[in-house]
């Protein structure tokens, strides 16, 4: 009687522990930093056998994480490009979108900045190095101090794509870890100039600038008419399952979209 | 989880039906943003189909199944192919002596570069031909030991460079610098390139800037290369000073003429170069790097005659050093030194649509002291000094890649009693040099 307890207890014990799921979820900044830590946090209270492991150092490492098979949920704020696809096909990865929410990149400037607005051909310019000097632009005169995403972030490919025409990024702009760096920056620098995501517009020394007319509203990121708009991702490999797919489904769900808003972000729905 | 919706399952087989190409999963993104913000699909499903249409690509396109490396913006692969009869005469200079020729020779050539463009200023490129020689990258068919031998056929890295471009640089509208092993930029009129063999690769470094406003209704470029000879890497006092090739050029252009003074100079700082002046030593002209400063005047006049393109040319130039580089190349003080070096041709059409032609006649000039074997067209007098003659030269274009060409190099020694000046030429032209050369080539 006694062995067949002993018996029953090891075998509840091993229950448990298989029981207690870690989640590896690795990738953006963007959503990393922020959103996907208090979306964590919120699903533990429901799921406190899930344990998680969250990495936010650029898209890039993400989708690379997928395709390698090192975490559950590859966390992107741009798409899979063709040849990470290809990747993940060599390897029998089939790469699969999903999205978590809207994000506008907003161009962010010291607060002390007389600009209000810029056109999206000044960004170019100013992002591109065609201009230097603030009063190229109508602003007061002074070197622009760009600061920008680091090359494994998808935020600077986007930005390339959306706001450069795929141009390079002028040889004098500083690449920073992360929005929270590159607002920080901007905050210290009355010449500064820098994008970052929604979710850190409202931090104190900076304040964002419209482009032409429009600035990054819920509004206006939804319905796609603020210019720099995008959609962020989780990637899987297939349809995700087990604890992935019940993060995946409390992400989209009304308590993970409320947690999106909260953050700044604008939610799928 | 992804759902196939009525609308999504037609622009699938719109997009395979209609298009089924890799430009169909490459395009379609706009397709799909139209879609998704009419609400015809939600963005979710854009975007599985999106990963759909571009995993498709990916696997199954052959465009789809290269890997480009990121950095790469654009990458250009061209190349060219000729296959040419080519009829030699040639009788030595004195007579009797080593070098008479008389043979055909069927030959070709290969070469075959990509350029990467990588971002908006900058350039890689190589390319690969089918011979070491400077200023000729032709095979001989039939010239290995055995039937249909493949000993003489080979592979080479013809250039390796990295390229520089800008704007706005010192006010400018067009900057590029180059390292590393490339063609060159100078003007240069002529059959096959005159003071310049249109084969040569230069060594080392070159620059040019442009300017379009600097004159008025004239583009002003200005051109320079430091082109290493011989970097006299061997141990021994000196023996770390290169010699080197310098050229510079300022072009003037409007639509109908272009005036480039020029400088050609040799600098031997190393005692191994400046002092060799034996023939054990130095075996012929194109490694004597001293006395060389040859001041080019090339100008060409372009009009338009009977509907096609007409263009006068012509080059003057003379070497400050001429008397001494004369004397050196005879090793002896008896020689009458001619430091002059011209051109003069008309060229008439443009080979370059099907069907299109173009003419070329020209007279040379080329003294015994007045420039360098080295960097001379090889196709004229065997490339050598002391030649004058001229050339015809006709173009046909079958396609606008294959052309056909024929020409004729007829070259006399200027000084027909010149000593030969050891066992070789030490760039003493050939008393007469016929050359006979029927080309078929392919461009791409």
């Amino acid at each position: 009687m006694k062995k067949a307890f002993l018996f029953l207890l090891s075998v509840l014990a091993f229950v448990g522990v298989v029981r207690a799921e870690k989640l590896v979820i690795k990738g953006s900044d963007t959503l990393g930093a922020k959103l996907v830590p208090m979306l964590a946090e919120e699903y533990k209270a429901t799921h406190s056998d899930t344990s998680f492991e969250i990495a936010a150092e650029g898209s890039t490492t993400g989708i690379s994480a997928i395709i390698d098979g090192t975490a559950n949920i590859g966390m992107s704020s741009r798409r899979a490009k063709a040849t990470e696809m290809s990747a993940g096909a060599a390897k029998g990865v089939t790469l699969k979108p999903i999205i978590v929410c809207y994000d506008g990149m907003a161009v962010v400037v010291n607060a002390n900045n007389p600009i209000s607005s810029l056109t999206a051909r000044q960004i170019e310019q100013i992002f591109t190095g065609d201009v230097t000097d603030w009063s190229a632009v109508g602003g007061k005169p002074g070197r622009f101090s760009i600061y920008t995403r680091n090359t494994s972030s998808g935020t600077y490919s986007d930005w390339k794509e959306l706001a450069m025409k795929r141009r390079d990024y002028a040889s004098s702009s500083q690449k920073m870890a992360g929005n929270e760096q590159i607002v920080a920056e901007v905050a210290k620098n009355p010449n500064g100039i820098g994008y970052v995501g929604l979710a850190y517009i409202n931090a104190p020394g900076i304040k964002v600038v419209a482009i032409g007319n429009a600035l990054p509203t819920k509004e206006a990121v939804i319905s796609k008419q603020y210019p720099f708009a995008r959609p962020t991702f989780y990637y899987t490999n297939g349809d995700p399952q087990g604890e992935a797919a019940r993060f995946v489904e409390f992400t989209l769900s009304d308590a993970g979209q409320k947690i999106v808003e909260k953050v700044g972000f604008v939610p799928v729905r | 989880m992804a759902k196939f919706s009525l609308p999504r399952i037609a622009l699938s087989a719109g997009i395979v039906f209609g298009a089924a190409t890799i430009a169909s999963a490459q395009d379609s993104g706009a397709l799909l943003n139209l879609l998704s913000r009419k609400g015809i699909i939600t963005d979710q499903e854009a975007e599985e189909l999106r990963a759909e249409l571009t995993s498709e690509f990916a696997a199954n396109t052959p465009a789809g199944k290269l890997d480009i490396s990121s950095g790469i913006t654009k990458l250009r692969i061209a190349g060219d192919l000729r296959v040419r009869y080519q009829y030699d005469n040639e009788q030595a200079n004195p007579a009797g002596t080593n070098n008479n020729q008389d043979r055909s020779r069927y030959r070709y050539r290969f070469r075959l570069g990509t350029t990467a463009t990588l971002g908006s200023k900058w350039t890689a490129g190589l390319r690969f031909e089918s011979n070491t020689g400077a200023t000729s990258t032709n095979n001989d068919f039939g010239s290995g030991t055995d039937n249909f031998s493949k000993t003489t056929d080979g592979v080479n890295l013809g250039q390796v460079f990295i390229q520089y471009n800008d704007t706005g640089v010192f006010g400018s509208d067009a900057l590029d610098i180059r390292v590393g092993k490339f063609g060159h930029k100078f003007f240069n009129p002529g059959v096959n390139g005159f003071w310049i063999d249109s084969d040569i690769n230069f060594e080392g470094l070159a620059e040019e800037i442009v300017y379009g406003g600097l004159i008025d209704g004239w583009k002003t470029s200005l051109r320079a290369g430091q082109f290493i000879l011989n970097a006299n890497s061997t141990a021994g006092a000196d023996a770390n000073d290169p010699s080197l090739l310098l050229i510079g050029q300022v072009e003037f252009a409007n639509k109908q003429w272009k005036i480039a003074p020029t400088f050609v100079g040799f600098a031997a700082p190393s005692a191994h170069d400046a002092s060799a002046n034996t023939p054990a030593l130095q075996a012929s002209d194109t490694a004597v790097y001293t006395d060389l400063a040859t001041f080019l005047l090339p100008v060409e006049f372009s009009t338009a005659f009977a509907g096609r393109p007409l263009a006068v040319y012509a080059t003057y130039g003379i070497n400050l050093e001429g008397e001494a580089r004369a004397r050196r190349l005879a090793q002896t003080r008896n020689v009458d030194d001619d430091v002059t070096i011209a051109n003069v041709g008309v060229r008439y059409g443009a080979a370059k649509i099907p069907g299109e032609y173009q003419l070329t006649a020209e007279y040379r000039h080329v003294g015994n002291g007045s420039y360098s074997s080295l960097l001379l067209d090889s196709d004229f007098n065997g490339g050598y000094l002391n030649g004058k003659g001229f050339i015809l030269s006709g173009t046909y274009a079958i396609t606008e890649a294959i052309s056909a060409t024929a020409t004729y190099f007829n070259a006399f020694n200027i000084e027909g009693d010149r000593p030969a000046g050891g066992s070789t030429n030490r760039g003493d032209g050939f008393g007469k040099a016929q050359v006979l050369q029927i080309d078929l080539s392919a461009k791409f």
